[in-house]
């Protein structure tokens, strides 16, 4: 039955814990919060080792604290992240995306810099700064970088923030020998900008009841034994891992096995995990796809994919993988248009007043429970001080207390 | 390249050349996928490529042969696709014949659009070169192979369509 205005604006019929306020999807008030109390202390990938091969090599990044960070690989191949900003007169240091400097030079009044962050020249330093300022007052904001966990540069803006490996916990050990045991080398790149929420596609990656939009996924998974006994782990931090499934890519016409796999993966699998807070790793067939996300505004996400295989695949290889990976995942794959098309969708129903999103679907932690976004929401609630079903303290409902985010955590 | 008022043969190929691009063009923009199909030889292969200055290699969206591309489009009703309407602006730029005269390239520069169906807003989707290969064989003009080379690489939520 179709309701009226007040039926539309109440709360769901479950716990709080099982729906979130659309607020959180829309409000820049919110989004200015994640930067400071998520982004700004969490791990992210920045980007893979791959991208800077040679020593002095550099890589910029968008970092979603709202901060503009370069990557380097050292004179001592040790990588670092610093603020792409000259602490001179802040202007940006390196345009360029990617490229090879041994110093860095700004272009404003040529302040220049070395790999590790050190200002190696001033022009007429003595001229104008005397004894008052030097080169040592004017280094880089050096940001903590760890690389692991496939060879992907992690960062992270807060100078206490726990260790990387303690933050993953054991979330991606099902996939570690696929990811370490060979070097990967990323193939694709590319960025979609859409006008959604970035929790939206994370939301996306959380749950996989969505597979009744994508035709290849009904066909090779939704149809194949086993799909609907992939169980969802949660693990501490926000992060979650579905089962495995052998994928069976020949369901759809005209598509074969793929003849491709990673060390330690059976042929045609498919390996999931999310990260808290913006970050999936999903290792399917023959190529890995890693999603991060950027919040441009509350109502705008820059979401960028990677497409990697081994470092050392053949010609012959590296074409195979990059063709599977494109017929499902590039910007005109089978899949991934459809994902981004849902998650437009929900931008715009957002501008039009949808009031709360549902997240109740309970199935024993199976493929389509949705558990996977419950467990998000139970760490951006303990991180942000608010109920995502009520941040602003102004439903009718209680705010998710201590007890309901124990309960999520499964 | 054809010099325009060489040899009769010559004018005629470059004319017709263009015409195939051209009307391959108005065959995409109508979603007319078989017309299009109809226009391409049987060891038709189509890519989707562009430069990354990000990770610095030249990156592959899509690649196809005939029968891939065929089975592309056939599935397009099974899939749930934006159906914003994309216009195609082609300029033929080159037109080079083959030694035999019996194959040719061409390069064309395109601008796609997009043109959504609530409200008819139209946005640039994508600027690049169509770098086509054509063969001539039974009587006709066919495309052999088309790389569309894109210089955008930013597609948002990108699209199911060969463009």
């Amino acid at each position: 039955m179709a309701r009226n205005a007040v039926e539309w604006g109440q709360t769901p019929p479950l716990p709080a814990t099982h729906y979130v306020d659309s607020r959180i999807y829309s409000s820049s008030e919110i989004l200015a919060e994640e930067r400071e109390k998520i982004f700004a202390r969490t791990w992210v990938i920045a980007c893979h080792e791959s991208e800077l091969p040679a020593r002095y090599d550099y890589r910029t990044y968008r970092h979603p604290a709202d901060k503009n960070l370069v990557v380097v690989r050292g004179d001592d191949d040790v990588i670092r992240a610093f603020y792409n900003v000259c602490p001179h007169r802040g202007n940006t240091i390196v345009y360029e995306p990617a490229g090879n400097a041994k110093h860095l030079l700004c272009i404003f009044h040529t302040f220049s810099f070395d790999c590790r962050g050190d200002c190696v020249g001033i022009p007429r330093e003595k001229a104008g700064y005397g004894d008052r300022l030097s080169k040592g007052d004017f280094g880089l904001r050096a940001v903590r970088t760890e690389v692991g966990f496939g060879g992907f540069v992690y960062v992270n803006l807060d100078d206490n923030a726990q260790p990387l490996g303690d933050f993953i916990g054991a979330a991606l050990d099902d996939l570690l020998p696929s990811l370490d045991t060979e070097s990967l080398e990323v193939f694709s790149f590319h960025r979609a900008i859409v006008a959604t929420n970035f929790k939206l596609w994370h939301d996306t990656n959380s749950e996989f009841y969505h597979d009744y939009m994508h035709y290849h996924n009904r066909q090779t998974s939704m149809l194949q034994p086993g799909y609907f006994e992939r169980r969802y782990t949660a693990f501490p931090n926000g992060h979650a891992r579905v089962g495995d499934q052998v994928v069976n890519y020949e369901a759809y016409a005209g598509f074969k096995s793929r003849d491709l796999s990673f060390p330690g993966m059976v042929l045609n699998g498919w390996k999931m995990v999310d990260l808290f807070p913006g970050m999936t790793y999903n290792l399917r067939g023959s190529s890995l796809r890693i999603d991060t996300l950027v919040p441009l505004s509350a109502g705008q996400t820059a979401i960028e994919f990677r497409g990697l295989g081994l470092k050392r695949d053949t010609p012959r290889e590296r074409a195979s993988r990059v063709h599977d990976y494109n017929t499902i995942w590039g910007p005109f794959g089978r899949n991934l248009h459809e994902d981004l098309l849902g998650v437009l969708g929900q931008g715009r129903a957002l501008e039009r007043g949808q009031t709360y999103f549902v997240h109740g679907r309970e199935e024993d932690a199976t493929i389509h429970d949705e558990i996977g976004m419950r467990h998000f929401y139970g760490e951006w609630g303990r991180r942000m001080g608010r109920s995502p079903s009520d941040p602003f303290g102004d439903r009718r409902t209680p705010a998710v207390s201590a007890v309901d985010l124990e309960e999520i955590l499964v | 390249m054809v010099t325009i008022g060489g040899e009769e043969a010559h004018r005629l190929a470059y004319q017709d050349l263009t015409q195939l691009v051209y009307s391959g063009v108005l065959l995409l923009d109508a979603k007319d996928f078989t017309g299009w199909l109809g226009l391409c030889a049987e060891d038709f292969s189509y890519a989707i490529r562009a430069w990354s200055p990000e990770i610095r290699k030249d990156i592959t969206w899509l690649e196809h042969d005939l029968e891939g591309i065929t089975t592309l489009v056939q599935h397009l009703p099974r899939h749930n696709t934006d159906q914003s309407v994309f216009t195609r602006h082609a300029t033929v730029y080159t037109v080079n014949l083959d030694e035999g005269q019996n194959s040719a390239t061409i390069v064309s520069a395109v601008t796609i659009y997009r043109t959504e169906l609530d409200g008819g807003a139209t946005s640039l989707f994508a600027v690049g070169r169509y770098h086509d290969r054509a063969v001539h064989s039974g009587g006709r003009w066919r495309l052999r192979s088309r790389e569309l080379r894109l210089d955008t690489r930013s597609l948002g939520i990108g699209t199911h369509y060969p463009l």
